[in-house]
């Protein structure tokens, strides 16, 4: 049977044991068994390189976790292994099964372990329910923390519920269970004080639901991570040219502003003593990204806009001060050799709405995921002795056409008045 | 020497005996008038030479029959005619006919063979004997300065004052002073005269045609839209003006041909900027997360190019794409 129709099945709530009014040492000793901490073990050091969390959810001996917490495991099957070690001190190997690299899952199959599985919560809780997250933090045992649910994101470009509740490193890949024990999101990361997210169990449904009982092979997997950043990337960028770009005005310029709900802008202005510059800055960026390697994060956009104005710098003077600016990259996307290409640049002036840009061109092209691209758009504009606009734009992981219409929306959509008329 | 050959009481002197060392410059010099003249390491020869490898009574020179002759006196380790080193027992001498015996040579000359022009001395004639004019020197500083001054100031956003200016000035300063000074020296060595303001003014004057021509090239490069030129044309220039520096250099601090100061000046050049050059080169090829930019920025009325459309402009870029996909294959 290659695909089950699973997801009535784990969505059911009426199936789940109704632990209304439990408290927290009975939630941890009803579930603890369906937790299991995940051991990524290099094959030459024969001992763990990283750790994470995982529970049984879909079909028996199924483990769902963090696509990131085996990461190694699905980059370089010849190096890592990954097993199980339950609370209870039992171990086992796992195989991977299959993965949603957009929104961090994974499924793996347990050797000689399958306990009944945990049931996904069709729908998200009131906000301000308790949840609990378990885990296994630090490497240092199962943990269960209590928190409260705060619903889903707002601005973040791939969804997760918001968590109160403090969820460690360790915990990744671990469920946050609601008061009946069914599993509300799946623990994926935190921004410090209590502020942690989850992946929304809908997800962790769907990938389950779309999960073959066999292991998976490295090609097959590298075509389906592909694919489904492809895809990813496609939907980013149709939702983003099918609306008009909001701009905002600086100075004379009217700039990109937030592109959609998801992108967050920051502002300030400075004088720059002791220099003779003045400057406005306008960043923008996705707040979070899509983890592939340590050193490789996609499905990012960050734009930012620099005016930098002098009323004493001569010309010449404020014109190397722009050049200098500009060859030191205002945005950084990581990357090493094994994962991405070299950046490719290229220069030219461009004429648009009667401005001239100076424009800065490069892309670098994804080794392992073919028609993945980063690109880095800078220009300055050639308006004035005095004032000058910088403006940056660098996606992460777009294909080749959606970086163009990207690109070229973005610029399109700047222009110029002269504040004096 | 004996006493044939001589007319009246001045004997003619038919032509000269040069004593070359290993490096082939002469040692010492000694007219002949053709009569029998004898060479080796013992004190009653005519010419004595300090080589254990010469036999004392090495070989003679002598006229025959109107033939001026070089014999070997069957001397342990021969004697040998030219560079190429055939043996010989007698040999007739020609005008700059080469002899080798034990480690050493003796060159012949003709009375009347002839020498090479005069070469012309830059130090006083021609275009480089104004270098060692005082108000040169002067000249010299002041376009030094004001090039070092305006780089300075170019490089600094902030408001220029003196004392800060002088600090920013002060290294190449230094550096100039002993570029020149180096010279000097080689210039004494060679030379027994160390020229130092000449030097001094010839590093000036390359400091200062070095900033305005990078000026130049930049701008140039920025008003015609040639970014992708601007590296090598920027090195062109560089090694161009390196050489004409090191060339007038060598002009005063060593004594050979005007060709071999020329070659000397242009492998120099290439070298002191192409080495850094290809070192760049490697390490742009090398990897990097980041992207490598180089903007070239002037001020909006210094461009003349017309500017690309945004669709042109991204459409040229498939190029790139092309490139990066090429990256990827093994």
């Amino acid at each position: 049977m290659r695909f089950l129709p699973l997801m009535l099945l784990f969505l059911c709530p009426c199936l789940q044991a109704q632990t209304e009014g439990v408290d927290t040492p009975e939630v941890y000793d009803h579930w603890r068994n369906r937790v299991v901490q995940i051991q990524v073990i290099d094959q030459q050091a024969q001992t763990k390189a990283a750790t994470g969390s995982g529970f049984f959810a879909g079909r028996p001996g199924w483990v769902l976790t963090n696509y990131h917490v085996i990461a190694g495991l699905a980059n370089q099957p010849g190096q890592y292994r990954a097993r199980y070690l339950s609370d209870n001190g039992q171990s086992g190997s796992l195989e991977l099964l299959s993965v949603d690299a957009v929104h961090d899952l994974a499924v793996l199959r347990a050797e000689n372990l399958a306990p009944s599985p945990l049931y996904l919560a069709a729908q998200a809780p009131p906000r301000g329910s308790r949840l609990y997250s378990m885990g296994y933090p630090y490497d240092i045992g199962l943990s269960i923390v209590e928190g409260t649910y705060n619903g889903m994101l707002e601005k973040s470009l791939y969804e997760k519920l918001h968590f109160t509740g403090s969820i460690n490193p360790g915990m990744s890949g671990g469920p946050t269970l609601d008061h009946s024990g069914e599993v509300v999101g799946v623990n994926v990361s935190t921004a410090g004080n209590q502020v942690s997210f989850l992946v929304p169990a809908q997800f962790a449904a769907a990938l389950i639901n779309s999960t073959r009982d066999q292991p998976v092979g490295e090609d097959e997997l590298n075509r389906s991570v592909t694919a489904q950043l492809l895809q990813n990337q496609e939907e980013i960028s149709s939702r983003l040219l099918s609306v008009d770009i909001p701009t905002t005005q600086l100075s004379g310029y009217r700039v990109p502003a937030a592109l959609a709900p998801y992108i967050s802008c920051w502002g300030d202005s400075e004088e720059d003593q002791p220099n003779l510059l003045a400057r406005v800055y306008y960043d923008c960026q996705t707040q979070d990204d899509i983890f592939l390697t340590d050193t490789l994060h996609t499905g990012v956009i960050s734009y930012q806009h620099d005016l930098l104005s002098t009323s004493q710098l001569h010309p010449l003077r404020f014109y190397r001060q722009l050049e200098e600016q500009g060859s030191y990259p205002q945005l950084y996307l990581e990357g090493e050799e094994k994962t991405v290409t070299n950046y490719r640049c290229h220069s030219d002036f461009v004429d648009h709405s009667g401005v001239t840009y100076k424009v800065s061109f490069c892309i670098r092209r994804y080794r392992e995921f073919a028609g993945l691209y980063d690109s880095y758009l800078t220009l300055t504009s050639l308006v004035s002795n005095d004032e000058a606009l910088q403006s940056t734009l660098v996606l992460g992981g777009f294909s080749w056409d959606n970086i163009k219409k990207l690109s070229a929306r973005f610029i399109q959509a700047m222009s110029w008045s002269d504040p004096g008329s | 020497m004996t006493e044939s050959g001589v007319q009246g009481a001045h004997p003619v002197v038919v032509g000269v005996i040069e004593m070359l060392n290993r490096s082939g410059q002469v040692t010492q010099r000694e007219p002949w008038n053709g009569s029998a003249l004898r060479v080796g390491r013992a004190y009653d020869n005519d010419i004595v030479i300090n080589d254990p490898y010469v036999c004392p009574h090495h070989l003679e020179l002598l006229t025959e029959s109107g033939c001026m002759l070089v014999r070997d006196l069957g001397s342990v380790n021969g004697t040998y005619a030219g560079k190429k080193r055939n043996p010989v027992t007698t040999m007739a001498l020609q005008d700059g006919s080469i002899i080798q015996l034990g480690h050493s040579q003796l060159r012949f000359h003709l009375a009347s063979g002839e020498v090479a022009a005069a070469w012309k001395d830059p130090t006083r004639q021609g275009l480089l004997s104004w270098l060692g004019k005082p108000w040169i020197l002067l000249l010299a500083s002041l376009v030094a300065l004001v090039a070092l001054a305006a780089d300075a100031a170019l490089d600094n956003p902030e408001q220029l004052q003196l004392l800060t200016m002088s600090s920013d000035m002060l290294y190449p300063l230094i550096a100039v002073l002993i570029w020149a000074g180096f010279w000097a020296l080689l210039n004494r060595v060679l030379t027994h005269q160390a020229n130092f303001p000449v030097h001094l003014a010839i590093a000036c004057l390359g400091v200062g045609v070095l900033f305005f021509v990078a000026q130049l090239v930049s701008m140039v490069s920025f008003a015609l839209g040639l970014d992708a030129w601007l590296p090598w044309l920027r090195l062109l220039g560089r090694v161009a003006i390196l050489t004409v520096v090191i060339y007038a250099h060598l002009r005063y601090a060593t004594v050979v041909s005007m060709s071999h100061q020329f070659v000397i000046a242009v492998l120099a050049s290439v070298v002191m900027f192409g080495t850094p050059e290809i070192s760049s080169v490697i390490e742009r090829n090398e990897f990097s997360s980041l992207p490598y930019l180089e903007p070239l920025l002037r001020p909006p009325g210094y461009r003349f190019a017309r500017g690309e459309t945004v669709d042109d402009f991204l459409e040229q870029a498939q190029l790139l794409r092309e490139k990066a996909d090429r990256d990827v294959r093994p």
